[in-house]
């Protein structure tokens, strides 16, 4: 079934290769030298009709992050105190949220200085709600580390990730700061896992009853 | 000449002053030289020590009859500290104090006994977690006199062992079963 050797596929082969991921530039089964799409090479940066790959890169490994901190907060919570993961599990919850950080951090930074692909065809509506999605879920990753950081810090411990270096307390002492600082990150946790039902729907419904590019674009399937 | 004799004259009236407040004598708890700590073992390790930082009290001690002396204490529970953000939510869990519903602790007592020059057993009613039951404080009347800036002064520390499983804190049980509560005390009579 896969597109191999020297010679043009035929149609059914390309339906195939449609919805074949092609994240990484070279590792997937389009190469973005393919000898047959040229020109069509998969870019770093975005442009006004598609995601560069390292947008995309972003994208999943922010999903994939999230999700798993957030079974990972779930579970942990919940541990009894002489469970061999009592201390390990919010010790890689902790080091995975300050480097969740950096990284939404950098992503955001790559966003807000590269262009961005115009909406695919559909409603003006579903537009904005998706807009104000996206950066609602922005905004609620920045609060949700912003108050998991307050919790160990409260008084005035730093967080160690990894053992590889601490980042110290910058905020202490507010008033039981440590429970209040759960309660944000536990409610907000939430509403961040319905924000990203809405987000899953939405990609899922532009992919299978509007029929246009929008999942593609994000898992970086050229054609 | 005037000022020089009343001066002389509050401070006979002071010296004086002491034997006439022969009935119980109120008591301000000094908050800044108030202690109330604990020290519980981390499953048979090292010890934990900790502290609730916000409290308040009322302290009637009557130096005739000591017997009539009587101390009311409440405890914020969301104000435990031991020193780490993280156990100190959890100790605020429904796992042990359960702060959310019971955010306060307190301590009633039933009656001061002296057992000796500067001891006493003091009795009373603890309730944590909404739950009551009778403790007995021993007690160490550590000083009674004149501080060094005009109040009379009198510290205390009341030392008592609390089974945790009374209290439906041994979440982390069976070890440790108990945890020692020290409260360092001091007060200055009411004037």
């Amino acid at each position: 079934m896969l597109v191999k050797g020297g010679k043009p596929p035929f149609r059914g082969e390309i339906a195939v290769n449609r919805v074949t991921p092609c994240i990484f530039p070279g590792k997937g089964y389009i190469s973005p030298s393919s000898d047959y799409f040229p020109g069509r090479k998969l870019m770093l940066r975005n442009t006004t009709t598609s995601w560069g790959w390292l947008h995309v890169l972003f994208h999943w490994l922010t999903a994939i992050t999230v999700i798993g901190l957030f079974i990972l907060g779930i579970w942990m919570v919940e541990l009894t105190y002489y469970s061999p993961w009592y201390n390990r599990a919010p010790d890689i919850h902790k080091s995975v949220g300050i480097l969740l950080f950096v990284l939404v951090a950098v992503r955001l930074l790559w966003r807000l200085t590269n262009p961005v692909p115009s909406d695919e065809p559909g409603p003006r509506w579903e537009h904005r709600v998706a807009h104000a999605a996206h950066w609602l879920i922005y905004l609620l990753l920045f609060a949700i580390i912003a108050t998991g950081y307050l919790i160990p810090t409260a008084a005035g411990d730093g967080i160690s990730v990894f053992g590889w270096f601490i980042v110290p307390a910058f905020v202490t002492g507010i008033e039981n700061q440590e429970v209040i600082a759960g309660k944000l990150h536990l409610w907000l946790a939430w509403t961040l896992v319905a924000l990203i039902v809405l987000h899953v729907g939405g990609a899922l419904k532009q992919h299978f009853i509007n029929r246009n590019r929008t999942l593609k674009r994000m898992l970086g399937i050229r054609y | 000449m005037l000022r020089k004799l009343s001066i002389l004259l509050s401070f006979t009236a002071l010296v004086f002053a002491a034997p006439l407040h022969a009935e119980p004598q109120q008591f301000n708890i000094d908050k800044g030289h108030t202690f109330v700590t604990f020290k519980v073992s981390h499953i048979g390790f090292a010890w934990i020590p900790g502290a609730f930082t916000e409290f308040s009290g009322d302290l009637v001690y009557d130096p005739e009859n000591p017997a009539n002396s009587k101390v009311n204490f409440t405890v914020q529970v969301p104000s435990i500290d031991t020193w780490h953000a993280e156990r100190d939510k959890h100790l605020q869990s429904e796992d042990f104090f359960a702060a959310e519903e019971h955010p306060t602790a307190t301590f009633v007592s039933t009656a001061y006994e002296k057992t000796g020059e500067d001891t006493a057993i003091l009795r009373g009613d603890l309730t944590i977690k909404g739950i009551t039951k009778p403790v007995e404080f021993q007690v160490k009347e550590l000083a009674a006199r004149e501080d060094p800036w005009g109040n009379f002064r009198r510290g205390f520390e009341a030392t008592t062992e609390l089974n945790l499983a009374d209290f439906e804190l041994d979440y982390a049980g069976p070890i440790p079963e108990s945890a020692t509560v020290i409260v360092s005390l001091e007060a200055t009579r009411a004037k």
